[in-house]
């Protein structure tokens, strides 16, 4: 949700992933691969044989599946799809794959896919997105800056609204402006499927600002508008401790 | 959300390429979305968990398997980690099924060293997660864990965004009255939130 709710945290902490490879991930995932690649029927030997016995049949429709795509399939033709590019750690792995990567242009028989010098509405708001979830907020805030200077009557743009008040909301660095383009939301995207959580933002970014009343009001507009919010015993406190 | 079509097209082509049966394509999306599978492997049932090689390498095949139905409508990393979330998960209910294998690696866990109280509410959760409808651990996993928006949720899992709401809301309903109802939970992990 919007400020990060308690079991959303605590949750978090406890399933954090591991930002770094461990050590002799490269060759388990070289093994991983090659086994899922390579199968050849029947597939049991390539599997632990619990692995297999705890998946039953879904397993082995699984592993069916694999089969029949690869063996079933027209011998596939020469694409040319290059190897995804690797870094190599600094020790001990001799190879380590790159999580995340741009793949090259697809090859011949894999036309590449037509280049556009400016980007999209859509590309903008992917990139800002990406730069969000990466934790880079001064990249994701100036991309949405940008799609909404670009493309100001796009959906991705109504949309980026409530992305870039949630951005301003967490970091705590800009409740004002958090509550404008919850407003800008509103305002544009009224009926439209993320009310709800626009008028959660509304009341946190209110609750920010110490403008009691008006999160009071908030609080109580969402209250009336959805009984039923994640954010409904959250409201009832604070319309509580605001005054009633 | 809908990704950028300009974006997704490589990855569009790829899968598309690996799922007609050519294994060069095939073993660079495996490639591509392989550490991404292990970390949330990793992630949802916990570093030292016996299964994670075992639901990577599940996660993988799902992925074959569904790479026909890849529209290119996010990255294939995140299509990927979606289907890795969620072999996750259905590992973490197996496991927490099978009451005499868990009490097993309760023991030699216990054995190998005593768990710190962080350890401990960290298995809690774990635990907690598992006694979760799937599609709501799913959904609460994508959200809280994965960082992704409800709208992000919603396209990644096909599924309506009203629907994703109500599973966040459910799950969290749930771990609040499961954490408040359980003085083993309450005792651990209540104080990480005076509602739970």
């Amino acid at each position: 949700m919007i400020e990060r709710d308690p079991i959303e945290q605590a949750l978090a902490d406890a399933l954090r992933p591991a930002r770094a490879p461990a050590p002799g991930d490269a060759e388990l995932l070289r093994r991983l691969v090659d086994h899922a690649v390579l199968a050849p029927p029947p597939v049991a030997p390539l599997v632990r044989a619990g692995w297999l016995a705890g998946g039953g049949a879904g397993a082995a429709a699984v592993a069916a599946v694999l089969v029949v795509a690869l063996h079933r399939a027209p011998p596939p033709p020469p694409v040319r799809v290059a190897a995804v590019p690797v870094a190599t750690a600094a020790a001990p792995e001799p190879r380590v794959i790159a999580p995340v990567v741009e793949l090259p242009a697809p090859s011949a028989t894999v036309a590449p896919p037509p280049r556009v010098a400016q980007p999209s509405a859509a590309e903008l708001f992917a990139r800002a997105n990406a730069a969000r979830r990466a934790g880079r907020d001064a990249q994701a805030v100036a991309d949405y800056h940008a799609l909404q200077r670009a493309f100001p009557s796009s959906p991705e743009a109504v949309s980026s609204h409530m992305s870039l008040g949630r951005l301003l909301l967490d970091d705590r660095s800009d409740p004002a402006g958090a509550l404008a383009e919850f407003d800008r939301y509103l305002a544009r995207g009224a009926g439209s499927a993320l009310r709800e959580e626009a008028l959660i933002g509304r009341a946190l970014a209110l609750g920010q600002l110490g403008r009691a009343e008006d999160e009071r009001r908030a609080w109580k507009a969402l209250l009336s508008e959805y009984p039923h919010s994640m954010y409904a015993d959250q409201a009832r406190d604070r319309v509580a401790a605001l005054g009633g | 959300m809908q990704a950028p079509a300009d974006e997704t097209a490589p990855d569009l082509a790829l899968a598309r390429a690996a799922a007609s049966g050519d294994r060069a394509a095939l073993r660079s999306v495996l490639e591509l979305v392989g550490p991404s599978v292990l970390a949330a492997a990793r992630s949802v049932l916990g570093g030292g968990h016996p299964d994670v090689e075992d639901v990577a390498q599940e996660a993988l095949l799902g992925i074959v398997k569904a790479l026909p139905s890849f529209r290119g409508g996010s990255s294939l990393v995140h299509f990927a980690r979606r289907v890795a979330v969620r072999r996750a998960i259905d590992g973490l209910r197996n496991a927490a099924r099978a009451r005499r294998r868990s009490a097993e690696l309760d023991e030699s866990q216990a054995a190998a060293s005593e768990p710190t109280m962080l350890e401990r509410k960290h298995a809690m959760w774990r635990r907690l997660l598992a006694e979760l409808p799937a599609a709501q651990a799913e959904a609460l996993v994508l959200r809280a864990v994965e960082g992704h928006s409800i709208e992000e949720i919603a396209a990644l899992s096909d599924t309506p965004i009203e629907t994703v709401r109500s599973r966040l809301r459910l799950a969290k309903a749930a771990l609040r009255e499961r954490i408040a109802s359980d003085p083993a939970f309450a005792d651990v992990i209540g104080g990480d939130d005076d509602r739970a």
